[in-house]
């Protein structure tokens, strides 16, 4: 009954949250092109009208029924390239972003809670990877080393992460000092149990909105390595599209256009989710009964 | 009702080191939180702590609950120096001193149902052997604390709770492992008027069905009687008075305490107070290190005021002030 | 002539639940130079009859019906503007806090001289010397006029709190809980020192607090307040000494005291009222130890005890009310 019963009190409170996002409709508007992404990435091989890879003779053709963003130097569907590259970019970002969280997280609560000098060498080793520009380390370490993709999410994901350490140091430097916090002390609860049942999740949520934004962050990074062409020619993604469209800009647009354009959007999408979140959170802070 | 003591403490000071106000200075001062007190904790008795901020009785609470740990002297709980337990010991200790805290709003966990805010002292100590038999002493602790009937509080969340609730839920989580100690720090101070009286009797009550002691602190001398079987009157971290709580009341010593009753507000308009005394605040300095705390203030202070620190020494039976007159 | 008259106010908020009815059919009187209390719980309407008042309402409050005379003046009937410049310059204010929020990068002295210069105009050398005056009156020594607010202790912060609610030579001060987070000597202090400065200007006061040992110190008569509405009030002495309503009686006995024997303190049980759906009688039934089917169903009128002293109860005059008093003395 008991199991029942939380069930129901999480999903009552899940449930307010959800409406409460819901009356931001810039925020709305994000989730919709980021489920929008989704959706295209799964259904890729129904969506896509021709075969990525395919070469045509028909290259650099402008947009028409048969290719709907045109074709690119090498014959290239435009539209199917990007629809095949949706994927390719969510896990990028997913990824990226998903390593960066976790170890901003625990590399953000841990030293914070403990404190003394475990908290001031970390302080300066965020302080440090922060100070370094993220583009160019990146641009040496993907020529030097090996442009495989999933080698580039996780460098990006290494140069992402103390941005959200510092975000949740900072929260669990307030909360540690809350009563609840002392009350599970007191109790008897260890550091770890604390840290991880009290502390982070409480903290959580301007981290979640970070990491979303993050998310928006490593798509363009990726998209600005590949156009740079850093990036993984094995792959397609929209940063690739975009690299064999610079060649030619100015005569054939619809090769950077639509790429810079989903790019664009989607990136702007988790922006406006990460955003919304934040608000979303926020006035609920102020709830008492 | 007075048995052993539970709890001895002997020459206990805590200090902090703070860092000077100025922008460029880098020297650190310390701030003497507790300077050398020693009192005894029967079993049993609810011993008031009163004082004002600053004077440390909170800082009183937190090492007795080893929040913080003394930065000299002794801690004896049933005889065992609790200074510095660590790993097993300071849990096996945990079990049986716990504390209530001012704030109800920040005492539970938000995102903690009621049920899961008892739940996890009994999972650290594991108390009970199946799931159903911890929400059996759940229940029965939440309707032993006056939230009835307990099964339609039990899945909520504390925004849901009024401040009163929110404070019998804390109650309820401390006393489930039987503690032999409670520390409870201004636990009606942020309730309303109304609500204070019932968590007051309520704690009354389990003191005397449990047995439980407590370290009262407050702030408010009128509760502080209510509550109380002794009293301790703290200022500037020092203990000025100590005694029955109905002594103190009546026969006040110390001037502090004298002007601490006199500025308790009466509400009986024909009852005139007698006056404060002591010096106002605006012309005050703090912190002496020679000599009582209180010279400054003190309406009657004479030379040795300023050189000697007054010693805590037994004036009546069981009465004990700290002044030289 | 009262010199404040609220009659049958009724105030509420707008929110996402529905209407709060905050003020429900409030009606007081205040005379020149008299201090009266309110004393209440939170929730019980107190501090939004005070926002009424002075004008300071949020966006989603209404006053619905009744009317608010300063000075003979309807206030509610004059234009926004007309208004706001009676009580910018007649009324005063000292908030709940106020002395947290003192702007920490100005000089104390300094946050009065603008205030005299804000409201009137004034050369600066006046508006200093003003301010001396000021902070003489409220007892704090000129030297403290250039340091800044964390440099002073609480105390010292609420006197410049005080003193800058005197700045316009109002007629009526309202304090919100003035002594609230103030340590016991240094609010007993503080309240020695707003009743002199009432007594010295003649000045009009209204003390909102929860707690009803500081207000019986300072005003002259109180008003008890729950769920919105006004329970019952009278002098000072009349309360104490001649309670005729179940809750001022419950709240009087709820506090320890200092002096006399040590009585078991009476405990309420229940809620506070929901105010966005009130049953159609008295608010305190559901808690009241007298309480009758009447009570749930009909609102208590306002029953004259004596000259001046009201009591919504239908027991007011009945002497169930008396036994209820008795009953706890034992």
């Amino acid at each position: 009954m008991s199991d029942r019963g939380r069930l129901k009190a999480w999903i009552a409170r899940s449930g307010i949250l959800w409406r409460e996002y819901g009356k931001d409709k810039m925020a709305l508007f994000g989730l919709i092109i980021v489920i929008t992404a989704l959706a295209v990435a799964l259904a890729a091989p129904v969506i896509a009208p021709h075969n990525p890879w395919d070469y045509s003779a028909d290259a650099l053709a402008p947009p028409s029924l048969e290719n709907l963003f045109g074709t690119d130097s090498l014959g290239r569907d435009v539209f199917s390239r990007l629809v095949w590259g949706t994927g390719v970019s969510l896990t990028f970002g997913a990824v990226a972003a998903g390593l960066s969280g976790l170890l901003g997280i625990v590399l953000g609560a841990v030293p914070a809670y403990y404190g003394g000098r475990i908290d001031d060498l970390f302080s300066r080793i965020f302080e440090f990877v922060l100070i370094i520009p993220m583009i160019f380390l990146l641009i040496l370490v993907m020529a030097l080393f090996s442009s495989n993709i999933y080698f580039m999410m996780v460098v990006v994901g290494l140069t992402m992460w103390p941005w959200i350490a510092r975000i949740m140091r900072a929260q669990v430097l307030s909360l540690k000092s809350k009563a609840f916090v002392e009350a599970s002390l007191v109790s008897g609860a260890g550091g770890l149990r604390i840290l991880f049942r009290h502390i982070i999740p409480n903290g959580l949520y301007p981290v979640v909105a970070n990491i979303t934004l993050q998310i928006a962050f490593a798509i363009l990074t990726e998209a600005g390595l590949s156009f740079l062409g850093v990036g993984d020619p094995n792959q397609i993604s929209w940063g690739q599209v975009l690299y064999w469209g610079q060649l030619n800009i100015r005569t054939a647009w619809w090769n950077a256009f639509f790429p810079g354009l989903a790019i664009v959007v989607l990136a702007l999408g988790f922006t406006l989710v990460g955003d919304g979140i934040s608000n979303t959170l926020n006035p609920r802070l102020r709830e008492r009964a | 009702m007075q048995g052993d003591a539970l709890v001895e403490v002997s020459n206990l000071s805590k200090h902090f080191r703070i860092r000077a106000s100025g922008i460029f200075s880098r020297a650190a001062s310390l701030l003497k939180a507790v300077d050398r007190i020693s009192f005894d904790l029967h079993r049993g008795e609810v011993l008031g702590l009163v004082g004002e901020s600053g004077s440390g009785k909170t800082t009183v609470g937190r090492l007795l609950s080893l929040l913080e740990r003394p930065t000299e002297g002794s801690i004896l709980f049933e005889g065992l120096d609790i200074k510095n337990l660590r790993g097993s010991k300071l849990k096996a200790f945990r079990r049986n001193v716990q504390m209530i805290f001012q704030d109800p709003y920040e005492s539970l966990d938000p995102r903690f149902t009621v049920h899961d805010a008892i739940l996890e002292p009994l999972m650290i100590h594991r108390v009970g052997s199946s799931k159903w038999e911890r929400k059996r002493v759940i229940l029965d602790a939440l309707d032993h604390v006056g939230v009835r009937p307990p099964e339609d509080y039990v899945n909520r969340y504390p925004h849901e709770l009024s401040g009163g609730q929110r404070q019998r839920v804390s109650i309820a989580r401390a006393i489930c492992l039987s503690p032999k100690l409670v520390v409870a720090d201004e636990p009606v101070s942020m309730l309303d008027t109304s609500v204070r009286a019932g968590v007051l009797n309520l704690m009354l009550d389990l003191r005397d069905e449990m047995k439980i002691s407590y370290l009262f602190v407050t702030h408010d001398l009128s509760v502080a009687r209510y509550m109380s079987d002794r009293i301790i009157v703290m200022y500037h971290g020092r203990i000025v008075e100590l005694g029955q709580a109905e002594e103190i009341i009546q026969n006040a010593i110390h001037p502090y305490t004298k002007d601490l009753l006199a500025s308790v507000p009466v509400p009986d308009p024909e009852y005139s107070r007698a006056r404060v005394r002591m010096k106002n605040d605006v012309q005050v300095q703090n912190g002496y290190d020679e000599g009582c705390p209180f010279q400054s203030r003190c309406p009657d202070s004479r030379e040795e005021c300023r050189s000697r620190q007054p010693a805590l020494l037994e004036r009546a039976s069981g009465h004990w002030v700290a002044c030289h007159i | 002539m009262p010199l404040l008259d609220i009659k049958e106010l009724h105030m509420r908020y707008k929110t996402r639940g529905g209407w709060v009815r905050a003020v429900d059919n409030v009606s007081l009187e205040l005379e020149r130079g008299e201090s009266l209390g309110l004393v209440g719980e939170s929730g019980c309407g107190k501090t939004s009859l005070a926002f009424s008042i002075l004008g300071l309402l949020p966006p989603n409050g209404r006053i619905l019906k009744g009317s608010i005379t300063f000075d003979g003046i309807d206030l509610l009937s004059l234009s926004k503007e007309e208004a706001r410049k009676i009580r910018w310059n007649r009324f005063s204010m000292i908030f709940q806090g106020a002395m947290n929020a003192l702007d920490p990068v100005e000089k104390v002295g300094d946050h009065l001289i603008e205030a005299l210069r804000a409201n009137k105009n004034v050369s600066k050398e006046e508006a200093r010397s003003r301010a001396r005056e000021l902070f003489e009156l409220v007892g704090l020594p000129e030297r403290w006029m250039s340091s800044y607010p964390h440099e002073l202790s609480g105390g010292m912060k609420q006197r410049v709190v005080i003193g800058m609610s005197l700045v316009c030579n109002p007629d009526l001060v309202i304090a919100d809980e003035p002594t609230t987070a103030l340590d016991v000597i240094v609010q007993d202090q503080i309240l020695q020192e707003l009743l002199d400065i009432q007594r010295r200007l003649g000045l009009s006061m209204i003390v909102v607090s929860h707690d009803i040992s500081i207000i019986c110190e300072t005003c002259h008569n109180i008003a008890v307040m729950y769920g919105g509405t006004i329970v019952e009030s009278a002098d000072t002495a009349s309360i104490f000494k001649n309670p005729r309503n179940p809750y001022t009686i419950a709240l009087l006995r709820s506090y320890p005291s200092i002096r006399g024997r040590v009585k078991r303190l009476m405990s309420l049980p229940g809620a506070p009222p929901n105010l966005i759906d009130p049953i159609p009688g008295c608010p305190f039934a559901p808690r009241c130890p007298i309480a009758n089917r009447i009570c749930l169903t009909e609102q208590p009128p306002r029953i004259t005890v004596n000259n001046s002293h009201y009591s919504r109860c239908h027991f007011a005059l009945d002497s169930k009310v008396e036994d209820i008093a008795l009953e706890l003395e034992a």
